[in-house]
């Protein structure tokens, strides 16, 4: 090996990339050519000093930054796309099976009947209405968003209590059809807003308290 | 990656956490301006996620995530019109590892201020090179794939930006 074949690889002897061959005839060269060791030394000294730099973090606000960002197009991106929604299919169908499992236990009339004389006279007959469909849509959606124990983005936790609303919506509004207008008006506004609080806040709750104590 | 690309958040999570440090870095002692470098720092990990279907697992995701850096890092270069030269004067690369000797980490203070300086004047063609074998531990394969160019290419530029150093740092005896 000639001192310009050597000088071309000292950057690669230097970064690991050289072949046991190549490195064998270098350092063949080297134990004969005492001005080539003095520029590999040269090269290895900047080397070495290169090596010295301490690497730094980036300011944490960074990261929390970025991860935010991302959880809402992550979030964004399950709710635009039909594929996102199969997920939250699951869930919103065990809802629905467990609600109109409770209708069965606790039929509809009979609840608002128990709520009418709980706090008959301090709240308008719309108000006994809602709140027993509250019932219906809390208890339910609740009990399966703590079962799947998942942390999700507030946008994505929003699409088993719209998929619940849809699949019970037949159902709910064929079991009152006899109410009055604004009865069941008041009923399906409570069984949308105990759907969304139980699948949003407080199935998410105690889901992440499931997560965290696992 | 491929769980990313699945919409699995956590895995972005992961991603940031195995790289953001060697990306930030680089980009760091590339662009000389933390302020820069925490910016562009941000915006290649949103790429990452925006275009995460673009992504083959042929290439290695280091080799995809330093493609990106770079290319942002050229396109601010660009932007910025101010020559790299003239960047700010602040320092933010000579922070040398605490020594137990103070005259013994003057003299590493010293040679790595040094060594800025000369690094500031080499090529950005040079400089994302070196800085992507000694501080990305990138292959001389992955450097070639990042910018460009081939691994022979890439050997000749390394050297060069060394023996470019060595020429402008001089001995530290």
């Amino acid at each position: 090996m000639e001192c310009r074949q050597a000088s071309e690889i000292f950057a690669s002897y230097l970064s690991d990339e050289l072949a046991p061959t190549e490195r064998g005839e270098l350092l063949t060269h080297l134990d004969t050519c005492p001005s080539c060791r003095a520029e590999l030394a040269g090269l290895k000294e900047m080397w070495i000093l290169l090596g010295q730099w301490r690497d730094v973090e980036p300011h944490p606000a960074i990261g929390r930054r970025l991860h935010r960002q991302v959880r809402w197009l992550v979030a964004r991106d399950a709710f635009l796309s039909l594929k996102g929604w199969t997920p939250s299919l699951v869930p919103a169908a065990l809802g629905v099976l467990l609600s109109v499992g409770l209708s069965f236990l606790m039929p509809y009339d009979a609840l608002i009947e128990i709520c009418r004389r709980a706090v008959g006279g301090l709240v308008p007959e719309p108000g006994v209405f809602l709140m027993a469909g509250l019932t219906y849509g809390l208890l339910p959606l609740a009990m399966v968003m703590w079962l799947s124990g998942r942390r999700r983005p507030v946008l994505w936790r929003m699409k088993s209590p719209l998929l619940f609303l849809v699949l019970i919506s037949p159902y709910a509004i064929f079991q009152c059809l006899h109410f009055p207008g604004p009865a069941l008006a008041g009923f399906l506004m409570g069984l949308s807003f105990g759907a969304f609080l139980g699948g949003v806040a407080v199935g998410q709750r105690w889901g992440n308290r499931m997560t965290c104590e696992r | 990656m491929v769980q990313l690309r699945d919409g699995e958040v956590a895995a972005f999570d992961t991603l940031y956490e195995r790289h953001h440090r060697s990306l930030f870095n680089f980009l760091l002692r590339f662009i000389v301006d933390r302020a820069t470098a925490e910016d562009l720092l941000q915006d290649v990990f949103l790429r990452v996620y925006l275009h995460r279907e673009t992504y083959h697992p042929t290439a290695t995701f280091r080799t995809w995530l330093f493609t990106i850096a770079r290319n942002l890092a050229f396109d601010r270069l660009r932007q910025a019109w101010v020559t790299w030269e003239s960047h700010n004067e602040d320092r933010v690369l000579a922070i040398p590892d605490p020594s137990p000797n103070p005259e013994r980490r003057v003299d590493a203070i010293e040679r790595l201020k040094q060594l800025e300086d000369a690094l500031r004047q080499l090529s950005p063609g040079q400089r994302e090179v070196l800085l992507l074998s000694r501080y990305a531990g990138l292959s001389y394969v992955e450097i070639a794939q990042v910018v460009g160019s081939s691994p022979g290419a890439v050997r000749v530029t390394l050297h060069r930006a060394l023996a470019s150093l060595r020429k402008r740092v001089g001995s530290g005896g």
